[in-house]
């Protein structure tokens, strides 16, 4: 493409104004620098953890937590000791690495099967769609978590050979279940979406040239998509989230060594509770927070793109 | 251990009771409604309502939880049962005698026992049952297969055994063998006992009353009514005991019993048991098959930081075999644990052939202890380059077979009155539940020593033999013996808790 | 001064208004003044962007939430100052005697409620009168708009009601309250042209009995010339002129107006007389205020005072008011539009070129999904008859004009010749070979040879290609070019419709909605095709812009000898355009012949009507228009015969409904359909075409 630099420039252009426009509004503005300061931990959190190791029991018991907001100190052990020993500030620092990964890995495949998906029913029409769109409902009409736990247990269940691809599927099971969870919802989306595009002018433009069908839905109107796209997938990440601490709270993709906050939550519950009530209430904080910021940032991406179009 | 609790000291019963009312009600699905429907919470002089997780089954045959045991000892009785220093006690059997050569047991049936339906008990009763059994082929008839039963004079059982078997008399005291009326029916259903309290009403899922059988040959109860109520889990049992809706609790995990004891308005109690949680390899397959590399977990392991962080210093201490200070003079009281040494545990590995160390997945029962027994076994073996993934396993699916064939793995093992019965099923060479494939020549001669002989100087000394392989190189760790705990609220006494908690009789119950 | 004021219904001096955008305010209306007498129709003309929606909107004080009317601004109705008046205040106003005619009526109606229960509503709160005197007012009502069976419309609601229908009950609603005022914004606008005609009629026979003053907003001078009294000219906020009409269509003295005046298509003038003019350049931004007139940009006479002092708006003889600094000059003369390189077309019609294109008997039928009745009583229902036997032809280098109102079946037509759509029946041929159906079907080649300028300029581009992305596509798809090679043609082409290198790299986003066109015509032509399908290609633009395009679709096919065919509603459009004319009515051909030729009787009755129709910008000639009664029947159940003989007015008795009318024709390539034989209708009909003189 000639003018490479300029047309790289203008993408580069409008990616900061999109940021500046996010961080116009004070809701959005603080629901970015949550998702993005969760996203600084997830990348850095083992540098940033003061106990890098998420099962490191080196300390003792049951320690109450000393950090002192109004003082801005973190002390030692800012979000206390649970009952194993463990430094849980540490481990919800290291927490964020696995939720974002799977929660986020998740949504990214969803949306782009889910677009693909949709592009095709959106454009073909007809017979494909309807059945399709049928197998698209009765999967939206069951309940997410009942349809990931399903799922979940489909594929924990078939018996893999360790080390082959398809036992890594099983240890990424959770993260599978998310894709397949949200690929209809995607669909769905994308599918309005292109029914609307297809009736545009230089749809027909493309057609009259003779375009093929992949290069009409992916060239033409995948752009035109990409808005409402977006939008929705920053909607699925925070579902997304809420749903792999849910499943992490049913003990699904945890194990009792990872600091998988949804499952330090069920872990701490109950008896423990009365002992460490933090080594729940930190994680809990975690989750919601995110989940929270997520929201608040894609309601602000819902916001640029719809005023833009 | 008091400076942990310090950590967590000034928790008056306001402070406790408002985590612990925040935690009970943070749990999901906890609070069981039927039970409590319809409960004041207040208490009611001579009724004593006990707090049970909900029985599956109360056929005799297939009945093992405490709930369900709990149910069948209340309304029937045993020939005999033990106490909670493993001590037989006489039951329906009032007397026996053994002969000189242990090959023949005579049991005394007492004469002043009745069922329910007035009728009288009689050997004809206690031969029916074991016959019921043997033919029902389940663990019973495992039990008792290899002796002949019959009818004596003078309402005695007469029982010839083939070999000589110094624990034989606990076998019956065996939570199943209860003892039926010849000829009973819907077994299971219908409870016709000779035991301190008719059944009045069940509910299944919700709860189960009883009252005082007052022509009961131990003496009336001193309690006029019984109440069991049925909770789907144990923190809502819990919560009732707390809230007052239910006066006994038996079975709490050791957190909440921690918080009990120290809440002047309700009484803890605890008593070891010989239930343990072991780790074992299977020494039939690489790595476990090589002594060294055994040695080397045993090296990596503190099993006192173990029991002291999951057990929360309740129970006891193991030391690598099923036999605990529970069993008394047959414990290696004296015999010291190598101190945890990681560094040699690696040079052990390097020695075995393993210079990185090992990769291996550690299976785990999903319920109780387990999964925190796992998270700390991992961190320590971290530290001389074993390195495991825990898989958490569905207990039911754990237990039904991959228990016996994984190389790794976690299991529970509950108590039992002696020590043989873990030796014959699990330890002997080719034993039914040989979870690890161990097979010691040695080790087996001293079990089918221990078996046989009534000498029990011969015993014991067999016994500790055993402990000090199996502490030196056997495929086990057993870091810790877990204890039975029992919360009972203000004015409830004379309750003797038993290592089975569904063993606990409550005739000797006094509320006021 | 009193006395006037005491006459006038509306005064309005000095209004500024300004929207907030972004945080700023910026001023979209300057200085903009009207004194409205009581039973006047003062036009009020302006582009989109000019502004006049938003004075509308002021004059009812109903100014957008980020709207205001800035301070010195004067706004006086009867006497009372309404510059600042509350909504409470003019909530009153509203109910009675301010009243407004939206542009798209059936927004305009609650569509959950029936006609007559909206009516009577309104009726009931502004006259204080009960619901039976109501209805029977609303009735009355709709018997003076002309609506066909009064209670029948009365129950109905709106979504079943015609766009002709619909405005006519809008005005109904307006004027039933008999209000002083009345502000009309774009009333016609999306209507038919014979419709348009009807309601044009209708607002001013309604109005000559009241007294009510009528404001009516439009872009199209002709309806001014037909309509109004005085006009005002509105350009990028600001007034340019403003004078009765008689005197502003006779002579304009601003520049913009005479650019306006001369870029609008006469009928019976074509591209072979004279090129349209046109006015370069486009709107300025709102935010680029300066000290200078605001069509220093665009126009053709400016001077260096014109960048360095804004006109005033001078009041000058004979009650008119002009902003710009060389009225005079204008006036004496002595100024006249620099004429463009080649106002004509160069060459002349080769009237036996190739035939480039042939449509036999074309056919296209929609069935229709049979309804619970039909599968029970086992009748099949009747398909839609969109496109209903049609043949054409067209030769190499030729535009043929295919007109036809909404329901007529042209956009059927032209998505069956592309191949969007399946025919039915009939034959395409193309360059005398068969060609098939679909586009799927089709070869490159054929692709290449056809294709198509859409309507909707702001849909026709994907906004997310740049222009030379657009552009090169088709030069690399269907003529085979390497990039480089495209690259370099996309340059051309861009020049050879007027866009300046610059545009390659730009966004549809960026462009103005007469660039965009360009583009989509510089993108059909990328193909070299033998045929461009224009399907109502100017009808989305403005004015000044329409007759640029114009021109450009006329010199493109000079130098190139590309053959167009020219689907419009307006017929002035084609008329000029085109080389050949086709005029279709529900599916079928009813008259075709040469562009000059149609203009003159004999025409066929539909033409006739569709010709009278036009609002000619001419004021005088205001001659009994022929009015079509009623709609055009559904495509479902077409009428029996001559499909025409529901409307016609010239219907002559019952062979119109028994039998189809055969094609007539005058020897000379004009051709009709009707049972009237062509001498008849020739002496019957009065030449409708107007040659007038403009400056």
């Amino acid at each position: 493409m000639n003018n490479l630099q300029t047309t790289s420039g203008r993408q580069i252009k409008a990616m900061l104004k999109f940021f500046r426009d996010l961080m116009s509004q004070p809701l959005s503005a603080i629901g970015t620098v949550i998702v993005l300061f969760f996203l600084f931990l997830a990348i850095f959190g083992t540098q940033l953890a003061p106990y890098p190791n998420p099962n490191d029991q080196s300390h003792d018991v049951r320690l109450e937590p000393t950090i002192n907001i109004t003082k801005l100190q973190l002390g030692d052990y800012p979000f206390g000791t649970d009952r194993l020993g463990r430094d849980v500030f540490s481990r919800v620092i290291l927490g964020t690495s696995s939720i974002f990964r799977t929660a986020g890995l998740g949504t990214l495949i969803a949306v782009i099967f889910g677009t693909i998906l949709g592009l095709f029913m959106g454009y073909s029409g007809g017979l494909i769609d309807e059945i399709l769109g049928r197998i698209i409902d009765a999967m939206l009409a069951l309940p997410a978590l009942l349809l990931a736990l399903v799922l979940i247990g489909i594929v924990q269940n078939l018996d893999f050979e360790p080390g082959t691809w398809q036992s890594s599927l099983g240890d990424n099971a959770v993260l599978l279940v998310i894709a397949i969870l949200y690929v209809p919802i995607v669909a769905r989306v994308v599918r309005s979406t292109t029914l609307d595009i297809k009736t545009r002018e230089f749809v027909e433009a493309a057609i009259i040239r003779g375009e093929n069908a992949s290069y009409i839905m992916f060239r033409e109107i995948l752009p035109s998509v990409i808005p409402s796209l977006v939008v929705e997938a920053s909607l699925r990440f925070s579902y997304a989230i809420f749903l792999v601490a849910s499943l992490g709270f049913l003990g699904f993709g945890a194990s009792p060594t990872s600091p998988d906050w949804g499952y330090m939550v069920n872990d701490n519950r109950g008896g423990f509770y009365a002992l460490t009530p933090w080594a729940l209430e930190y994680p809990a904080m975690a989750i919601a927070l995110l989940v929270i910021g997520v929201n608040l940032m894609s309601d602000g991406i819902k916001r640029i793109v719809q005023k833009g179009d | 251990m008091s400076n942990k609790n310090s950590q967590i000291a000034g928790l008056s019963r306001r402070n406790f009771l408002k985590i612990f009312a925040a935690g009970a009600a943070g749990t999901v699905g906890s609070i069981a409604l039927g039970p409590l429907a319809g409960i004041t919470g207040a208490q009611e002089p001579g009724t004593l309502r006990v707090a049970w997780l909900t029985p599956a089954t109360l056929d005799p045959r297939s009945a093992s939880g405490d709930s369900e045991i709990a149910l069948l000892n209340a309304v029937y009785d045993y020939l005999i049962n033990t106490d909670s220093a493993s001590n037989l006690v006489p039951a329906l059997a009032s007397s026996w005698e053994v002969s000189e050569d242990g090959l023949t047991y005579t049991l005394q049936i007492r004469e002043d026992a009745t069922f329910h339906d007035g009728s009288a008990l009689t050997v004809d009763d206690v031969l029916w049952t074991i016959n019921w059994h043997i033919e029902a082929e389940g663990t019973v008839a495992g039990l008792l297969s290899s002796a002949t039963f019959e009818a004596g004079e003078g309402n005695t059982l007469v029982i010839t055994l083939a070999e000589t078997n110094p624990d034989f008399l606990f076998n019956l005291t065996d939570n199943k063998l209860v003892i039926l009326k010849s000829g009973a029916e819907a077994i299971g259903e219908e409870f016709n006992g000779t035991g301190a309290f008719v059944l009045e009403e069940y509910l299944p899922g919700s709860r189960a009353t009883f009252t005082a059988n007052e022509s009961y040959w131990d003496g009336a109860p001193s309690i006029s009514r019984l109440e069991f109520i049925f909770f789907d889990d144990q923190q809502a049992g819990i919560a009732a005991i707390q809230g007052g809706s239910a006066d006994v609790i038996l079975r709490l995990d050791n957190a909440s019993f921690l918080g009990f004891s120290g809440d002047t308005n309700f009484t803890a109690t605890d008593i070891p048991t010989s239930g343990h949680h072991l780790v074992r390899i299977r020494a039939d397959i690489e790595p476990g098959n090589d002594v060294r590399v055994r040695q080397a977990f045993k090296l990596a392991t503190d099993r006192q930081a173990i029991w002291e962080r999951i057990q929360l210093g309740f129970g006891a201490v193991g030391k690598d075999s099923p036999i605990g200070p529970a069993f008394g003079a047959y414990f290696i009281d004296d015999v010291a644990v190598p101190p945890r040494d990681a560094a040699a545990a690696a040079i052990l590995l390097e020695e075995a052939g393993y210079p990185d160390g090992l990769d291996m997945t550690l299976h785990v029962p999903n319920s109780g202890n387990f999964p925190d027994l796992a998270a700390t076994l991992a961190a320590q073996w971290e530290e001389a380059g074993i390195r495991v993934e825990i898989q958490l396993e569905d207990e039911n699916a754990y237990y039904a077979e991959d228990w016996l064939t994984t190389t790794l793995g976690v299991t529970g093992w509950g108590a039992r009155p002696f020590p043989q019965f873990y030796f014959d099923v699990a330890y002997e060479s080719g034993s039914v539940w040989n979870e690890s494939h161990y097979s010691n020549d040695r080790v087996d001669e001293l079990i089918a020593i221990a078996r046989t002989s009534v000498d029990q100087e011969e015993r014991t000394a067999a016994y500790r033999e055993i402990q000090q392989i199996m502490l030196d190189e056997g495929p086990i760790i057993v870091p810790y013996f877990f204890a039975q705990f029992m919360v009972t609220g203000a004015g409830v006494e004379g309750l003797e808790l038993q290592p089975f908690a569904g063993r606990t009789r409550f005739n000797t119950a006094v509320v006021s | 001064m009193q006395d006037k004021e005491k006459n006038l219904l509306l005064e309005v001096d000095a209004l500024n208004i300004s929207y907030k955008i972004k945080g700023d305010w910026i001023r979209a209306v300057s200085d903009f003044c009207m004194e409205l007498k009581p039973g006047q129709i003062y036009g009020l003309v302006g582009e989109s962007g000019s502004g006049k929606s938003t004075i509308a909107q002021a004059l009812m004080r109903y100014l957008s939430a980020n709207g205001r009317i800035d301070h010195g601004s004067i706004l006086n109705f009867m006497g009372d100052d309404l510059t600042y008046a509350n909504p409470a205040q003019m909530r009153s106003l509203w109910t009675q005697k301010i009243k407004f005619v939206p542009q798209n009526a059936g927004a305009a109606l609650n569509p959950s409620m029936k006609i007559g229960k909206q009516m009577t509503e309104i009726v009931k709160h502004a006259l204080n009168i009960n619901g039976k005197e109501a209805q029977k007012l609303v009735i009355e009502m709709f018997n003076k708009v002309q609506l066909v069976d009064p209670e029948k419309v009365y129950e109905r609601y709106p979504h079943e009601l015609s766009g002709g229908m619909q405005q006519r009950v809008v005005i109904a609603m307006a004027l039933i309250t008999d209000p002083e005022l009345l502000i009309m914004d774009e009333p016609t606008t999306g209507l038919d042209v014979t419709t348009e005609a009807v309601i044009l009629d209708l607002v001013r026979n309604l109005i000559a009995e009241r007294d009510t003053g009528v404001v009516y907003i439009t872009h199209n001078l002709g309806v001014v010339a037909q309509l109004c009294e005085r006009v005002l000219v509105l350009y990028a906020g600001e007034v340019m002129e403003d004078a009765a009409v008689n005197q502003l269509f006779s002579q304009a003295f601003h520049p913009y107006t005479i650019g306006l005046l001369n870029s609008i298509p006469r009928p019976g003038i074509t591209k072979r007389d004279s090129l349209l003019q046109s006015i370069q350049g486009s709107p300025p931004s709102l935010r680029e205020r300066k000290d200078a007139c605001v069509f220093v940009d665009r126009c053709p006479f400016v001077i260096d005072k014109c960048h360095d002092i804004k006109p005033g708006l001078e009041k000058i003889a004979d009650n008119r008011l002009v902003r710009c600094h060389r009225w005079e000059e204008i006036e004496a003369g002595e100024l006249s539009f620099k004429t463009e390189e080649a106002l004509t077309i160069n060459h002349e019609l080769n009237e036996q070129s190739e035939t480039i294109m042939r449509v036999d008997e074309i056919a296209k039928h929609f069935p229709v999904q049979r309804s619970i009745q039909n599968a029970l009583s086992g009748k099949e229902p009747p398909p839609i008859r969109a496109v209903d036997g049609i043949n054409l032809s067209i030769r190499q280098g030729h535009t043929l004009g295919l007109v036809g109102e909404s329901g007529s079946g042209k956009t059927t037509l032209s998505r069956v010749i592309i191949g969007l759509q399946e025919r039915t029946s009939g034959k395409i041929e193309l360059l005398g070979m068969d060609i098939r159906n679909t586009v799927r079907e089709r070869s490159p080649d054929v692709l290449a040879k056809i294709q198509m300028v859409f309507q909707n300029p702001q849909n026709s581009l994907n906004p997310y290609l740049s222009v030379r992305q657009t552009i090169r596509r088709p030069l690399m798809k269907l003529r085979g070019l390497s990039r480089q090679e495209a690259d370099r043609e996309v340059l051309e082409l861009l020049q050879a419709v007027n866009l300046r290198r610059e545009y390659a790299a730009r966004y549809p986003g960026e462009l103005s909605g007469g660039e965009k066109q360009r583009v989509v015509i510089a993108r059909a032509f990328a193909s070299d095709p033998d045929l461009i399908i224009c399907d109502e290609p100017v009808s989305a633009l403005d004015v000044s812009v329409q007759s640029a395009v114009l021109n450009l679709l006329a010199r493109l096919q000079d130098e190139n000898g590309t053959s167009y065919l020219f689907i419009s509603h307006d017929l002035a459009v084609v008329g000029y355009l085109a080389d050949y004319l086709a005029v279709m009515y529900l599916g079928q051909l009813f008259e075709v012949g040469s562009a000059k030729e149609l203009f003159n009787p004999p025409y066929h009755p539909y033409t006739e009507a569709l010709v009278s129709a036009i609002p000619v910008a001419s004021p005088e000639v205001r001659e009994n228009r022929i009015l079509l009664e009623g709609t055009v029947p559904s495509a479902q159940n077409v009428p029996s015969g001559c499909r025409f003989h529901t409307r016609c007015p010239r219907k002559i008795g019952a062979i119109c409904e028994d039998e189809a009318p055969p094609w007539l024709g005058d020897g000379e390539g004009h051709f009709i359909r009707c049972h009237i034989p062509l001498d008849e209708l020739r002496e019957l009909q009065n030449p409708l075409t107007t040659e007038t003189d403009s400056a």
